[in-house]
């Protein structure tokens, strides 16, 4: 298949999950219904389900969804590494101690997604800084290897803080925030989340060839005329904030900006021009999928980051292995 | 072209190979030879900008090295890497677009006529055929193809090439070979790096022999290559020499 | 181990009579003794966690080592002076525990208290920390509806009879309130709001969410199932339309003041949104322990029209006295009822 055809064929899957995931849920409500409250017609309670809780969730979705797979493709190009995740440099553990200790404190929600930005965002910052003190070896490796030392440390410090909360109050919301899920959206999130994450995307679209050349080692690519430092900067701060924005609404999604990436890198090749967009699609439209599923499948809300995981594992592993053959 | 005036090279102010000189003019190759860990990385490094000379100068045209920038050195100068695996399956046309990235807006995308630079680079290696194969799934005497026809399509003067033909089969050590009398005869300066002195017998208008941390020999082929240096120069008997390469004399 | 035997069989004879007619005291119903026999007078006691910690302070505050987790500092104006200060050690049980076997034998405390759930991972981990310390493991059943027998039980085990049967009078009269409404009418749909978010709830068998069937309620989000704590979305909760929802999170409390989905439900139109105190503990929950009796004797009262009111700011004085040993000031009187 052309590109430009797998691109379109996505778009119309996410168009159809939409229309789909707007018509269940647990409010019951027909497919009438569903059109009549987008026309903002029939009974209220029907539009407030319609236009304030399904269309904010389903959009949340794809937004968060799409965040994580472009940060994923431009983690995975600049770490030369397709294993790697938008999480890789501590964005997620940063976030969870973030949120965390504004739910110890009990803060409002505001706060806790601000709260879980900053230490995204912060946890990323200290990794760089430190990464860029250390001169005597491969700079990836240093970036990949500070980023598992300073995300264990967040992650300490989150179970300390699960340690110190009160066990019937905190501590259940912490656990749940860890797990993800997108229940809690509404549209008053959207157009931060949405801002954020394009402001982040702006960048990778406009670099989009030269990302392709952080693939190759940094020298060959220096040769090739790209400012690698520079360029590997830029690409960090935007794909941070685009996971730190996304994590700070949602909680803790795993798994998404690994898979993702390398699905849509089998359907239209590596080149970002093409990569980018048909991932961005597929994160979004398999974020929906998840999500609806979590709303739909049980009594009650099963965590998102538990389906992902569900659904990502398998597919990881799938490709372990065919990596491991080749 | 490139000229290397007194230079020594190393790492964190440990000199690896000292008081290198050498002038490489258009239209020349230049082959270094050394047995492993005689500091030939280090000075292909150092060639490149990545290290920065511990005494003395490389002059690329009439300024110093260090004063090119980036992109206008990348225009200039050309690395051609040995093959390696590669890690995502980017199309052998689009490994050979990179080589353009230098003559691109920071922003811009390859042009159509970035695309025909491409294609002629590909045909004059003998590759066109392979565009569209990705380059983690051709041989590779066809990687090191692509990646000289990248080097080419990056319209250097000058081209640098560690080991070009090390791991390759015997077919594919004579293509690569051919190509590179080809890209002499357009004109270019070319260095390179080898184990193998029958190629630079063949490629070479200028042999630099290093080792033991200062350069050996330096000249003509015909007078350098001669079993007695480079028994001196590997650590192997002479007669040993003559018997594998026969008299290069 | 003769000893313990013996006056366990003894308990045993003198319960015979009195046993259709519900046990007495001695009879140790809910208490699982673990390890050697107790060694009266028993001066040092460590709470294993939280409802531990609310028993162990309303009954001895002055024999508490410690606290399970740290008292918030508006909480600490609550609680006697006496346990102020006392050190944090964690939990000893469950997945956050945090109490080493090194820290609990450097405090030689006389008894462990653990009063929660009792199943077979409570059960083993008594037993296996009992042998290991052979410090005395004492493991209560914490139901709500149990609270008269766990006072009375832990009472005669610590030797403060008088005190415990001042409180189990208490907790005897809450609990034949709720017995008495919960008999006869319609329950009132309730949903137990917890988090900034209010989206997250405790399904039906929650001991989180208990207080609300215990005071005659009915849990709407005991249409999700069984089980633990969950999280859930808007648009359940427009489904189920609760006539009440209450909470102890004074964020979540805001935001169903201002927010304009939260107009939505008619709990929200109807006023029917309340904010129970959680100072120094919770009135519905945090933790799940006795600090829930004056709680229910509220919802008791908000589920159920035909009980006779009560001048809550006398309640909680009375409530606060008894169980936390003084009376809370007028300005915190104040904070406390606020939104009731």
């Amino acid at each position: 298949m052309k590109p430009p055809s797998v691109f379109l064929g996505l778009l119309l899957l996410l168009l159809l999950g939409v229309l789909l995931a707007l018509s269940v849920g647990k409010f019951s409500l027909s497919v009438p219904e569903v059109v009549q409250a987008l026309l903002r017609q029939g009974s209220e309670n029907a539009q407030t389900v319609v236009w304030n809780v399904r269309l904010p969730r389903i959009l949340a979705a794809i937004v968060v969804g799409a965040a994580l797979a472009a940060a994923g493709v431009a983690y995975q190009g600049m770490f030369r590494n397709p294993l790697v995740a938008p999480d890789i440099l501590g964005a997620a553990a940063g976030a969870g101690f973030g949120a965390s200790l504004a739910i110890l404190l009990s803060l409002p929600i505001l706060l806790i997604q601000g709260l879980a930005f900053v230490g995204g965002m912060l946890a990323v910052g200290l990794v760089y800084f430190m990464a860029q003190a250390v001169r005597r070896h491969d700079p990836v490796l240093v970036l990949v290897l500070t980023g598992v030392a300073v995300g264990t440390l967040f992650s300490s410090g989150t179970s300390l803080i699960k340690v110190l909360a009160d066990p019937s109050v905190q501590l259940p919301s912490i656990t749940f925030w860890l797990m993800g899920g997108l229940n809690g959206v509404t549209s008053k999130e959207l157009p931060l989340l949405t801002g954020l994450v394009g402001l982040g995307l702006i960048p990778l679209i406009l670099l989009r060839w030269r990302i392709n050349l952080l693939s190759l080692p940094d020298e060959e690519a220096a040769s090739l005329g790209v400012h690698v430092g520079r360029l590997r900067l830029v690409l960090i701060v935007a794909a941070t904030l685009m996971t730190s924005a996304a994590v700070a609404v949602t909680g803790i999604i795993g798994w998404v900006g690994l898979v993702v990436p390398h699905a849509a890198r089998l359907l239209v090749g590596p080149e970002l021009s093409r990569l980018l967009p048909v991932a961005m699609v597929l994160g979004g439209l398999f974020l929906l999928v998840a999500d609806t599923l979590a709303r739909t499948a049980a009594l009650i809300e099963i965590p998102l980051g538990i389906l992902t995981a569900a659904v990502g594992v398998p597919v990881f592993l799938a490709l372990l292995m065919r990596g491991g053959r080749s | 072209m490139l000229e290397l005036s007194d230079l020594t090279v190393g790492h964190r102010g440990r000199a690896v190979l000292r008081s290198i000189n050498l002038r490489l003019e258009s239209g020349q190759v230049a082959v270094l030879l050394g047995p492993n860990g005689s500091g030939k990385t280090t000075l292909i490094r150092t060639l490149l900008g990545h290290l920065p000379p511990l005494w003395g100068q490389v002059w690329l045209g009439r300024q110093p090295l260090r004063e090119w920038s980036r992109v206008a050195l990348a225009r200039t100068l050309a690395y051609v890497p040995q093959a390696h695996q590669g890690l995502f399956a980017f199309t052998v046309e689009e490994v050979v677009l990179m080589g353009r990235t230098a003559h691109l807006g920071v922003f811009a995308l390859p042009s159509q006529a970035d695309r025909r630079i491409a294609q002629a680079a590909l045909e004059q290696m003998g590759i066109p055929h392979l565009a569209e194969k990705p380059y983690t799934e051709v041989s590779g005497g066809e990687r090191q193809l692509a990646l000289l026809a990248r080097a080419l399509a990056q319209e250097a003067q000058v081209l640098v090439l560690d080991e070009p033909t090390s791991n390759l089969d015997f077919g594919n050590q004579l293509r690569v070979l051919a190509q590179l009398e080809a890209l002499r005869d357009q004109g270019k300066a070319v260095f390179l790096s080898t184990h193998q002195p029958e190629h630079a017998r063949r490629v070479a208008d200028q042999v630099l022999l290093v080792g033991e941390g200062s350069v050996l020999g330096q000249g003509s082929p015909q007078t350098w290559l001669t079993p007695e240096n480079l028994g001196r120069l590997y650590r192997v008997e002479p007669q040993h020499i003559e018997a594998y390469l026969g008299n290069f004399r | 181990m003769m000893p313990m035997r013996r006056r366990t069989f003894l308990a045993f004879l003198a319960a015979l009579p009195f046993l259709k007619g519900g046990a007495k005291a001695q009879s140790n119903r809910l208490t699982r003794l673990f390890g050697p026999p107790l060694r009266s007078p028993i001066r040092r006691i460590f709470v294993a966690g939280p409802p531990s910690a609310v028993m162990a302070y309303v009954l001895t505050p002055e024999r508490m080592l410690g606290w399970p987790t740290q008292l918030s500092a508006p909480a600490r104006e609550f609680v006697l002076p006496v346990v102020r200060d006392l050190p944090v050690f964690g939990r000893l049980v469950g997945s956050s525990a945090t109490v080493s076997v090194e820290t609990l034998l450097s405090l030689k405390p006389d008894l462990i208290l653990d009063v929660g759930t009792v199943d077979a991972t409570y059960l083993s981990s008594a037993e296996r920390i009992s042998q290991q310390t052979g410090i005395p493991y004492a493991l209560v059943d914490g139901r709500l509806t149990e609270s008269v027998q766990q006072l009375l039980e832990l009472g005669e085990l610590l030797g403060v009879q008088e005190r415990a049967q001042r409180l189990a009078a208490y907790a005897r009269a809450s609990l034949a309130e709720a017995a008495r409404f919960r008999a006869g009418g319609r329950r009132p749909r309730v949903y137990l709001a917890r988090t900034a978010t209010g989206l997250e709830t405790g399904l039906e068998g929650s001991i989180n969410v208990e207080v609300i069937e215990v005071a005659g309620g009915a849990n709407v989000a005991a249409a999700a199932g069984r089980g633990g704590l969950t999280r859930v979305s808007f648009e359940q909760l427009l489904s189920w339309q609760p006539d009440i929802i209450l909470t102890q999170d004074a964020q979540f409390f805001q935001l169903t003041q201002t927010d304009p989905l939260w107009g939505r439900l008619r709990a929200v139109q109807n006023k029917q949104v309340y904010l129970l105190p959680s100072l120094p503990f919770g009135w519905l929950d945090g933790p799940p322990g006795v600090n829930r009796l004056i709680g229910l004797r509220w919802l008791v009262r908000r589920l159920n029209a035909g009980a006779e009111p009560i001048d809550w700011r006398a309640e909680t004085r009375l409530f606060y006295r008894l169980f936390y040993g003084q009376e809370p000031s007028a300005a915190q009187l104040e904070v406390i009822l606020k939104t009731l």
